[in-house]
């Protein structure tokens, strides 16, 4: 099938993501999987769910665990012609193989003069919320995105998940594609069900880079990636009761990011909030703020603000982890105090 | 109206399961063979598909504990 079709079936993340790489291999014999546990398992979050059944196991490898090496073999594989989809499964074990993604993925393509790509997708994922301790939780995606020649995707939703698998696939970058574990469909792990929707059957692509209004408004803007994007909406719901009109947009796409749309939203609102589960230092939720208030910090009523995650190592006791993390209630107070009000009484 | 159960042969013994996802909304139609649910045995995903065509109504939503044979949804 080459055209989507719509479809009232519903998909989690994990399995949209194995049918964009299910369409994707189809269509073109170059591309393939490796990576812990993604044949057999079909990865322990669930995004090459039996792909090894269709495809056999020349094109859907199980690798050792030896980051540095598979990686490496990712992105010479990318440089001679292949396109490789390699998985390494937490986000947070990245520090072993950042040569190969720095040094030679990222600048494959400007060091030969443009005749070199490295059209490879790395997959991982990202994200706490489930006491999985400071290793396993964290998001990093602000890490990627500081480096220039990466891509880095972080969808919210089953929909957003397929077509922008699809497009990085196609793309002739390296592209950084991450899911939030909360969001991916694992039944062990909990699902956030905003983030199981329809999806059409067959190829359609979501290009990298566009963000998209999910809730329209007018007093504030919020900007957010994965989860948040799921606490803001619920957020947004509770603070329009107040009568308070919250506009929340998915960013979708870390880098190439969205400046436009972000400055066209708080330019009607003239209020901004970034909600992001990645550090707050350093950060995407520096950058949403920064390219709103450089562009024109006229359009601003109040000053921007942000509620990321702390300058502190994740911590295992789930109290204290719950603390941390962002979410609806914490996102509607901020939205509160930006306009000057209180609490309506729950 | 056609009763979509947890099939006997979906595990072995008397143990508890847990419906983890539904794959359409309730009062969807669906068709014979559509995979409609998952539901979780120890960390092990089952997946349930439909055993008629009709209009879905679900009986055991998501987080519902059930055993082999017990009702899961319609389908009418």
């Amino acid at each position: 099938m080459t055209t989507a079709v719509e479809s009232n079936r519903k998909l989690t993340v994990a399995r949209a993501v194995a049918e964009a790489i299910d369409i994707e291999m189809k269509r073109d014999p170059k591309v393939f999987v490796m990576g812990e546990d993604i044949a057999k398992l079909g990865g322990v979050f669930g995004n090459t769910r039996g792909l090894l059944d269709t495809f056999g196991g020349d094109r859907i490898r199980d690798t050792p665990i030896s980051e540095t090496a598979f990686i490496g073999a990712g992105v010479g594989a990318a440089a001679d012609g292949m396109r490789p989809i390699v998985e390494l499964m937490f986000v947070d074990f990245f520090g072993v193989c950042f040569d190969a993604i720095y040094n030679l993925a990222a600048k494959q393509s400007y060091f030969s003069g443009g005749h070199v790509h490295c059209p490879m997708v790395i997959m991982t994922y990202a994200g706490g919320g489930y006491s999985d301790a400071g290793q396993h939780s964290q998001c990093l995606w602000s890490s990627f995105a500081h480096m220039p020649g990466l891509k880095v995707i972080v969808p919210s939703n089953a929909y957003d998940a397929k077509g922008l698998m699809i497009s990085a696939i196609k793309d002739n970058n390296p592209v950084v594609f991450i899911g939030h574990k909360g969001i991916q469909g694992m039944g062990w792990l909990g699902t956030e069900q905003g983030s199981v929707v329809e999806v059409p059957e067959g190829s359609y692509e979501i290009p990298l880079g566009v963000a998209k209004v999910v809730n329209k408004g007018t007093d504030v803007t919020i900007v957010a990636v994965a989860m948040s994007v799921h606490h803001a909406v619920t957020a947004a719901q509770e603070l329009a009761l107040e009568g308070i009109s919250a506009e929340v947009l998915d960013l979708r796409s870390v880098v190439p990011l969205d400046r436009k749309a972000i400055f066209e939203s708080v330019k009607k609102t003239g209020r901004l909030l970034v909600v992001d589960e990645d550090y707050s230092s350093f950060s995407l939720s520096s950058e949403v703020i920064t390219s709103v208030v450089e562009q024109d910090a006229t359009v601003l009523k109040a000053a921007p603000q942000r509620l990321a995650y702390p300058d502190v190592v994740i911590p295992f006791a789930p109290v204290l982890e719950q603390a941390a993390l962002p979410n609806a209630k914490k996102i509607a107070a901020s939205v509160r105090k930006m306009l000057g009000k209180v609490a309506a009484h729950a | 109206m056609h009763k979509q159960t947890v099939p006997m042969d979906a595990w072995d013994g008397d143990n508890e399961a847990a419906v983890t996802q539904w794959f359409f909304n309730n009062g969807a139609v669906v068709k014979e063979g559509a995979l409609i649910a998952e539901i979780m045995l120890d960390k092990a995903t089952i997946e349930i598909s439909a055993t008629a065509n009709g209009t879905l109504s679900i009986i055991a939503p998501i987080e519902t504990v059930v055993r082999r044979g017990d009702l899961l949804a319609t389908i009418a």
